[in-house]
């Protein structure tokens, strides 16, 4: 008897999931990274939104996409935060974005973040040569991303995925915009010195953090200045032949069926508050008037390459699958 | 009756098994049949996976299941020899050491030894630097083929102690009786007689580490490593999405999978029954201490030191020392509503339903194949082949069943696409309970229940699933223990905001937050420790059952 009790028991477990699996949900955010961020956003939205309820999905820049385009035909989220502004674009393009870019939000923008598109800018960050000062000698300092070839370098570096890390994406393609064939022979190179792309940001910063490799190529700032913070011998060196600043995209999926709130959110992370957060998580806040995190001065002197969002965007794909086949190997 | 159980067994493992195989293939063979109702484009997804990337994916798959075997069948027939010719003090605590490798999950271990041996990891911090070899080896493809043997030599171990127990003293005394070296007697009387348990293990083992993806999604990525299942998972889960390729390489790594275990079946049939021999008893000796324990250090001892430790350290930078410790990660976990104890509600209350939903089938099927008849090979088959099914084969599978726009039940996005893919993955286990439960079951009571003039599902009810009772209860901890642990699917396809453990401390480690991770990491070994003991105390008054032995489930 016990054990039939305890059997019908379990039935009335199992209904009870069944029950809390199907339970409504209000608003579903997908964001890439910081996913400390996107937390500390969704839990300030629900202190000044009481009683509403948020679902977080947070990866990297390509698991969030795939995610986007896996659920297509069934979509789930309502917003999507980007670490990378073609990335947007590319959602634009598709169709799938409901646009929302107030020009009374616009105006708040830094001027160096109002790329052209649907949506606003959350933040912005530069990628870097990010070098562990205590294992790279002095007289090897690179100065530029094209130091970086040559035997010393065999084996001492790594790069974020770009088919995963949304920074890494926008760099190689700018990279490739700009230099051309130049930048092909590069990655070429990197890739005989032995380059490892173990995956996203943390997963490239951390052997350089440990000093097993020197350097990381194109590097998220804010990744490498929390290391830096924490007491990491870290250095972000910007190239003198340029770097990008990339805006970071939230923006509302044409799909929603909770668009009031989608835009009470994006508002919220566009408020004071919202863009509080996003300079304590060391990105550079859209906002003019919130000021980045002392880490962070000095950049608006750091030399940037010019970029055409909308080109970069129409050449995404068959760079990225260039990239990912001769390159990455897959 | 019979006739409605058996439609209603067929119709659910149609669901769980078949549809999701067939639409892999029908995806693999013509890739717009599906999205557009067109054949254009046959055999493209096929064609496709002739390049040099998926071949280079394809045989890394096969050198690392190679060397996992290899390494796993040196150490595996090296122990069983050693507990058996030359035990040591302590034996049987010994030989319950030797299996806890099973406790820890494998993405654990890889997780762990990445805590113990990189760069200022622990080992050198216990025992100073120039360590740095340890991680050298750790980030490469020989590491990583290391880490699986560890957790999968046990296997071997047990299935070559039983054949050296059953097969040793007499035959090999009477060869040396008629004059035979030791040596000699060695090669042609007991290997061969332990042949057969060596190939089942070899290719349990094998077929593991081709199943294997928690381990190389740790470690890989450092070791510049290509296997078929990180292929299979970057094809789905990182943009753009190629649903077609990841459809063809799930066939392939599909089909290498089921020939293993095509291979294996026959040799995993008991072959009469067991006979237990008085075994002479050997001596006991100090020395053989030193490697049977050595093997316990590295597969489990120090792992779970590592997780242990991580999980107690206020900084992880900071180091090992007083001062340094703290339950505060544990405290973040059980901080009701905190995104760890959301993983850990989800984790149990997965599994309990994963538990109970797959014995009910397995009793059913259980119960259809006892009776015989026409089908029930075919049934036995299908119900047994989640076991060839790679995770990461079943997610796909799940993703082109759950996720298709003409499928009414939108599964997929919700947490109940992980009961599903739980309760498919390990319905192979519990059926394996459930027929060890009705093997004890005479027909003789149903029979006299029915003359008696019970009806056939009183019969059911009131004699058969009593008798059975302990078998599908013992069979559904270990689904439940298994489920709680299960990264693949999980990781695959986790539903927006929801996490289970494994995906909490996969995410929490890749992040950054190892202590966080840990806590969890240890929180899931202890709750399904417990729970799992508490059954076999459970079933202890009961009828004694047989010890769960070892599948190729090990490796989820």
């Amino acid at each position: 008897m016990k054990i039939r009790r305890s059997f019908v028991s379990l039935f009335v477990i199992a209904a009870a999931l069944v029950v809390t699996a199907a339970s409504a949900q209000t608003l579903t955010v997908y964001s890439s990274g910081p996913g400390s961020l996107a937390k500390a956003l969704v839990a300030g939205y629900q202190k000044a939104h009481p009683g509403s309820k948020i679902d977080l999905f947070a990866s990297s820049t390509g698991k969030v996409m795939a995610r986007l385009a896996a659920e297509q035909s069934n979509p789930h989220a309502d917003v999507v935060i980007l670490a990378d502004w073609t990335a947007g674009l590319n959602l634009q393009q598709q169709g799938d974005v409901l646009p929302y870019r107030p020009a009374a939000l616009l105006d708040t923008v830094r001027p160096e973040l109002r790329a052209s598109g649907d949506f606003v800018p959350l933040g912005g960050d530069m990628v870097s040569i990010v070098v562990n000062t205590d294992v790279t000698p002095k007289a090897q300092m690179p100065k530029d991303w094209f130091d970086l070839t040559g035997p010393s370098w065999k084996n001492e570096i790594t790069m974020p995925d770009p088919t995963l890390s949304g920074t890494a994406a926008d760099f190689v393609l700018t990279f490739v915009s700009r230099f051309g064939d130049k930048a092909w022979t590069f990655f070429q190179a990197l890739k005989a010195e032995g380059t490892l792309w173990p995956g996203p940001n943390a997963a490239a910063l951390n052997p350089v953090e440990v000093g097993s490799r020197r350097v990381v190529l194109a590097g998220v700032g804010h990744t490498a200045l929390k290391a830096q913070k924490a007491g990491n011998a870290l250095a972000l060196i910007y190239p003198s032949s340029g770097t990008v600043l990339i805006p970071r995209p939230i923006l509302i999926l044409k799909s929603t069926k909770h668009a009031a709130e989608a835009k009470a959110f994006v508002d919220y992370a566009m408020s004071d508050a919202g863009q509080q957060l996003v300079a304590k998580a060391l990105l550079i806040p859209a906002r003019q008037d919130v000021a980045p995190n002392a880490v962070w001065k000095g950049f608006d002197s750091v030399p940037t390459i010019k970029v055409d969002w909308q080109k970069l965007a129409s050449e995404h794909d068959s760079v990225m699958s260039r990239f990912r086949t001769t390159i990455l190997g897959r | 009756m019979r006739r409605a159980l058996t439609t209603l067994v067929w119709i659910a493992l149609a669901a769980l098994v078949l549809a999701p195989l067939a639409m892999t293939l029908l995806q693999a063979l013509f890739p717009q049949a599906l999205s557009q109702g067109s054949w254009r484009g046959a055999l493209a997804p096929l064609r496709q996976l002739l390049t040099p990337n998926v071949a280079r994916e394809l045989v890394g798959t096969l050198e690392l299941a190679a060397e996992v075997t290899a390494i796993a069948v040196v150490l595996g027939a090296a122990l069983a020899l050693l507990m058996v010719r030359a035990p040591p003090v302590g034996e049987a605590a010994v030989h319950g050491l030797l299996i806890t490798p099973f406790l820890i999950p494998p993405y654990l271990t890889g997780l762990a030894w990445s805590l113990l041996a990189q760069p200022r990891g622990y080992l050198d911090q216990l025992v100073g630097p120039g360590l740095s070899a340890a991680a050298r080896v750790l980030y490469s493809p020989l590491g990583i083929a290391l880490v699986m043997a560890l957790h999968l030599t046990p296997i071997l171990y047990l299935a070559l102690r039983t054949a050296l127990d059953e097969r040793q003293s007499e035959l090999e005394f009477a060869a040396r009786v008629h004059g035979a070296s030791p040596l000699r007697a060695f090669r042609s009387v007991t290997l061969p007689l332990v042949m057969p348990a060596l190939a089942a293990g070899g290719l349990l083992v094998f077929l593991a580490s081709v199943e294997e993806y928690g381990v190389p999604a740790v470690l890989g990525a450092y070791a510049n490593l290509h296997v078929l299942t990180l292929a299979v998972d970057r094809a789905t889960s990182v943009y753009p999405v190629r649903l077609p390729h990841a459809a063809a390489l799930s066939s392939l790594l599909w089909g290498l999978a089921l020939v293993a275990w095509l291979l294996y079946r026959p040799l995993a049939r008991p072959t009469g029954q067991p006979v237990r021999r008085a075994r002479q008893p050997a001596a006991r000796h100090l020395w053989s201490l030193l490697p049977s324990c050595g093997f316990i250090l590295l597969a489990t001892a120090l792992p779970l030191g590592a997780i242990i430790a991580t999980s107690l350290l206020k900084a992880q930078t900071a180091g090992l020392h007083a001062g340094n410790f703290s339950l505060e990660h544990y405290r973040a976990i059980f901080a009701q509503g905190s995104s760890g104890w959301l993983a850990l509600r989800t984790s149990l209350l997965l599994s309990v339903g994963a538990a109970v939903l797959s014995t009910a089938l397995a009793f059913a099927v259980a119960w259809v194949l006892r009776a015989g008849g026409r089908g029930s090979a075919v049934l036995d088959f299908v119900a047994a082949l989640p076991t060839a099914m790679p995770g990461v084969v079943l997610a796909v599978a799940l993703i082109l069943v759950w996720n298709a726009p003409w499928n009414p039940v939108p599964l997929y996005g919700r947490a109940g696409i992980l009961l599903i893919s739980y309760t498919t993955l390990f319905l192979p286990q519990a059926l394996r309970y459930a027929q060890i439960g009705f093997a004890g079951v005479h027909s003789d009571l149903e029979l006299a229940g029915r003359i008696h003039g019970a009806s056939g599902l009183v019969t059911l009810r009131r004699v058969t699933l009593p008798l059975v009772l302990p078998g599908l209860l013992a069979g559904s901890a270990i689904v439940f223990g298994f489920a709680m642990r299960e990264l693949v699917t999980s990781i695959m396809l986790q539903p927006p905001g929801v996490q289970t453990i494994s995906t909490f401390v996969f995410g929490q480690f890749e992040q950054g937050n190892p202590g966080d991770a840990m806590a969890m990491a240890v929180t899931g070994i202890l709750t399904t420790t417990l729970l799992l003991g508490l059954f076999q105390r459970f079933e202890v008054r009961g009828d004694p059952l047989p010890a769960p032995s070892p599948t190729p489930m090990t490796s989820r």
